[in-house]
């Protein structure tokens, strides 16, 4: 019992640590949190199940596309919406904040307006990957379904840990997330840098809304929950940590399945709370801050 | 001797109704030291970020090896061969002290051209002429001493070996002694054929080892000329430009 | 520094009494409407934007004169509605003592949240009041057995007629404009705005920081409960739609539309926001879409809002005055 929703949770965990690592990324580069990450996930999740129910796109197809789909919105955010703070602001955080919170935060509830318009407020429920028996997983029933949609999220995690630890291209996003100018000032085109990784992270997090279409079927809000987890990962973690988006995914997965079955299954969206406090109380940097506390 | 970088008449500051630099124009010598000295709030910080793109100049313009990079933006400009050695924080402190030396010139590649075996040899180069770099260059940068920090800079910008080098404070919260290094280390990236900006509060030391040197007042020039003339009578010109008592 | 230069010339009086003067003439001037024969539906209209422009005030205390940025202004108004609602039907409590037992509940869980996330520099406020805001919904609709979910729970009425509601309100925005304006005027609220503008600053020169913004946390927060429980007793009906975030959304429109940190501002970005979403509803539900557009436009090209852009215009006008000799009258002053 106790391994089996060890593992549950740990499935569960990865989609989180998905969405939460493009988060963190953001705030890394770009010092704001996304209020609208949610969004990118639901828009993931709507392009997936109605490019395959409505248009019969195969599934091969439909799904690069649903990232595709967060990749293009995260560009277009960036490029529309973001750019103007570091423009406008220059140094001044608190102007900064104030702009990226009430921007995302309003793109947010239009993203979710803009998306009952057109799909109505209804939930639709995504195509399998794969179909076949259920196996057992270290004593848990899986889907194939489950199995094939697991190795895509884990590929795409550790695939974008391995970039950014190792490739050129990834250290020039830390270097842009560890000191904004000296990066300018080695040739690194900072403004580009911020747009692709707000369109990695969208790219990412529509991955986990279409992965997960067939388990949670997406509506116009559906986003709300899985990003409400993935501000908690980041506290959790360490704000702009990758690592610790992952950890911390895996962390609070593990945390709401064993909460599940001990204290109370309608309650297990809430944990992340009781978790977030704990944070807060003992460990404000999370597990993996790089961020100073004061700056 | 020519120039390669000249500043003309230029006037720039963060906010639009207040100027902090009030048509500046200066020349930096090739291969030699120009210095930039002035009081606090003078506007030497704000020539750097000018020069660098970081600020927008509203009027005058700026040639670099007879280029106006007036409106270049701070990524492009380092492709052009300059480099900034800002006042505080040039180095990416979660990166290692070798990762610090070496991501520059590697993201540069692109536009230089240079072979790997040619980056290996430079970082190699560094290591050998700062050997606390050596012994330290598995750390992240974070754990390194302030006087440490400042010679990983200045190891970053020789690895560059760029056109034109602007070093903002370079002294400023280091040791007498360490302070000392580092102008010796300005003074050989000169001989290696580097020009250099060099902004410092030690107006004595800046005197020492730049050939030209420019005062600045509320942001225009008030003073110039070869360090030479300057070192008779330093006290009583320095008196004279700043109107105080040094 | 090149931004703190700019922030000199926003709106010079913030807490001006003209300011204060026009919103109460704005309340004064709806008092004798339902006399006069307002309908009934619009009554209802009117008594939404006032409890909205109550929310919205309180949010602006915080995002707009001490920089803080809770998503849960309807969230707290939620817990406050729900702790009146709880208290009346499990321990039969009236609700002239549930109302202000709903206020002070929100007031000490808005300590908690301060106390613990205010110390921190960062983004940790929103994060965690926005987390707050939807779990508290969740453990509402969850706990069927308790709160009835969805359906909601009845609580009575404190008036037989709709218009007694609509003075309540009136009384209950013009006395907190006031408040505020005195508020603003004292030690703190300077100390509140100087932390907005600068915390690093304040604190250097000897202000409390993390105690006054847990301060005005908490207090917003109590206010934010207190609206909630007032509103509850208007509606009777308690029932987790009051905490949903399109409400938090609306509330941040009409703060933004009217003018953040200006006093008047949430009155009138209140009264104009709920009022075309009666109209905008009509239409088909557009508010969602239009609100959140609008205010992504006044962030980007109008930060200063409505009124903040009206006083500046004003103020210029009167300096022009000023300087070409005319007799400038001094009303823009701040106190």
């Amino acid at each position: 019992m106790l391994s089996s929703m060890l593992v549950s949770g740990l499935i569960t965990g990865t989609f989180y640590a998905l969405m939460a690592l493009g988060l963190t990324m953001i705030f890394g580069v770009l010092r704001i949190v996304n209020f609208a990450h949610g969004e990118f996930y639901m828009i993931g999740g709507f392009a997936y199940v109605l490019l395959y129910h409505n248009l019969g796109v195969p599934i091969a197809v439909a799904l690069p596309a649903a990232v595709l789909a967060g990749g293009t919105l995260g560009w277009i955010v960036e490029k529309l919406l973001i750019r103007p703070i570091y423009a406008e602001f220059g140094g001044r955080q608190q102007g900064r904040d104030e702009y990226a919170i009430i921007v995302t935060f309003a793109l947010s509830i239009l993203l979710i307006a803009a998306m009952t318009k057109i799909v109505g407020p209804w939930s639709l429920q995504g195509p399998r990957l794969i179909d076949g028996p259920p196996l057992l997983l270290a004593g848990v029933r899986v889907s194939p379904h489950q199995i094939a949609a697991l190795g895509i999220a884990l590929a795409f995690l550790f695939g974008t840990l391995y970039l950014l630890n190792y490739s050129l291209w990834g250290r020039q996003i830390r270097a842009v997330a560890q000191n904004r100018s000296a990066a300018a000032v080695m040739g690194v085109d900072v403004g580009k840098v911020s747009t692709i990784v707000f369109a990695t992270a969208g790219g990412l997090a529509a991955l986990a809304g279409a992965l997960l279409s067939n388990m949670i079927s997406p509506s116009p809000d559906v986003g709300a929950f899985p990003a409400i987890k993935s501000y908690v990962i980041i506290v959790l973690g360490g704000l702009g940590s990758p690592l610790g988006a992952l950890i911390g995914g895996l962390l609070l997965g593990v945390i709401e399945s064993l909460g599940a079955i001990y204290i109370s299954f309608s309650y297990r969206d809430t944990y992340g709370l009781a978790l977030l406090v704990l944070v807060l109380l003992l460990r404000p940097n999370g597990l993996f801050g790089e961020t100073r506390r004061e700056v | 001797m020519s120039a390669i970088l000249q500043i003309e008449n230029v006037t720039a500051g963060y906010s639009a109704d207040i100027d902090i630099l009030r048509g500046l124009s200066l020349n930096v010598r090739k291969s030699s030291v120009t210095g930039l000295v002035g009081l606090n709030g003078a506007g030497k910080s704000t020539v750097m970020k000018s020069i660098f793109g970081f600020l927008r100049p509203r009027v005058g313009r700026i040639l670099f090896d007879e280029q106006d990079i007036t409106h270049g933006r701070p990524h492009e400009l380092a492709s052009k061969g300059l480099w900034l050695i800002p006042q505080d924080g040039g180095l990416f402190d979660y990166m290692s002290v070798e990762t610090n030396l070496r991501l520059p010139i590697e993201t540069r590649r692109a536009v230089n051209g240079l072979s790997r075996a040619e980056i290996d040899r430079r970082v190699a180069d560094v290591m050998e002429q700062f050997p606390i770099l050596q012994e330290k260059r598995r750390q992240l940068a974070t754990r390194l001493s302030g006087g440490q920090r400042k010679l990983l800079e200045f190891g970053i910008a020789h690895v560059q070996r760029p056109t034109l080098c602007l070093i903002d404070e370079p002294s400023i919260g280091l040791a007498p002694k360490v302070a000392e290094e580092v102008f010796a280390h300005i003074s050989t990236l000169a001989k290696t054929g580097t020009s250099v900006l060099l902004v410092d509060h030690n107006i004595r030391k800046v005197i020492e080892v730049a050939s030209y040197v420019y005062v600045l007042t509320l942001g225009t020039v008030s003073a110039e000329g070869e360090s030479s003339v300057f070192q008779t009578d330093l006290h009583g010109q320095v008196k004279e430009w700043l109107g105080i008592n040094y | 520094m090149a931004s703190r230069v700019s922030s000199l010339r926003r709106p010079a009086a913030p807490t001006s009494r003209t300011q204060l003067l026009v919103a109460l003439a704005i309340l004064a001037a709806l008092a004798p409407l339902p006399s006069l024969g307002l309908e009934i539906y619009w009554q209802g209209v009117v008594i939404t934007s006032l409890y909205y422009a109550l929310l919205a005030s309180n949010w602006n205390l915080l995002a707009g004169y001490t920089g803080l940025f809770s998503l849960a202004p309807a969230g707290f108004a939620m817990l406050g509605a729900y702790v009146t609602a709880l208290l009346w039907t499990y321990a039969g409590v009236e609700p002239w003592l549930g109302i202000p037992a709903g206020a002070i509940v929100c007031a000490i869980v808005g300590l908690v949240i301060g106390v613990l996330t205010l110390r921190l520099s960062g983004p940790y406020l929103a994060l965690t009041t926005l987390a707050l805001a939807e779990i508290l919904r969740v453990i509402v609709l969850n706990s069927f057995d308790i709160t009835r979910g969805e359906i909601g729970l009845q609580v009575p009425a404190l008036f037989a007629h709709q218009s007694s509601y609509y003075y309540m309100f009136l009384v209950a925005v013009g006395g907190f404009l006031i408040g505020l304006h005195w508020l603003l005027g004292q030690p703190c609220g300077l100390y509140l705005r100087a932390i907005r503008n600068d915390e690093t600053g304040a604190r250097a020169r000897g202000v409390r920081t993390v105690f006054w913004k847990v301060f005005a946390f908490s207090v917003s927060s109590g206010l934010s409960g207190l609206a909630g429980a007032l509103f509850a007793h208007y509606v009777i009906i308690v029932s987790p739609s009051i905490g949903h975030l399109l409400v938090t959304g609306l509330v941040m429109s009409m703060v933004v539309l009217g003018g953040m940190g200006t006093l008047l501002g949430p009155l009138v970005g209140a009264l104009l926001v709920n009022v075309s979403s009666e109209y905008l509803r009509a239409a088909g539900d557009y508010q969602h879409i239009v609100f959140p557009i609008v205010v992504i436009l006044f962030a980007r090209f109008c930060r200063e809002g409505l009124v903040g852009r009206a006083a500046m215009i004003f103020n210029a006008r009167v300096g022009t005055q000023a300087r070409s000799g005319a007799k400038a009258t001094e009303v823009l002053a701040s106190p």
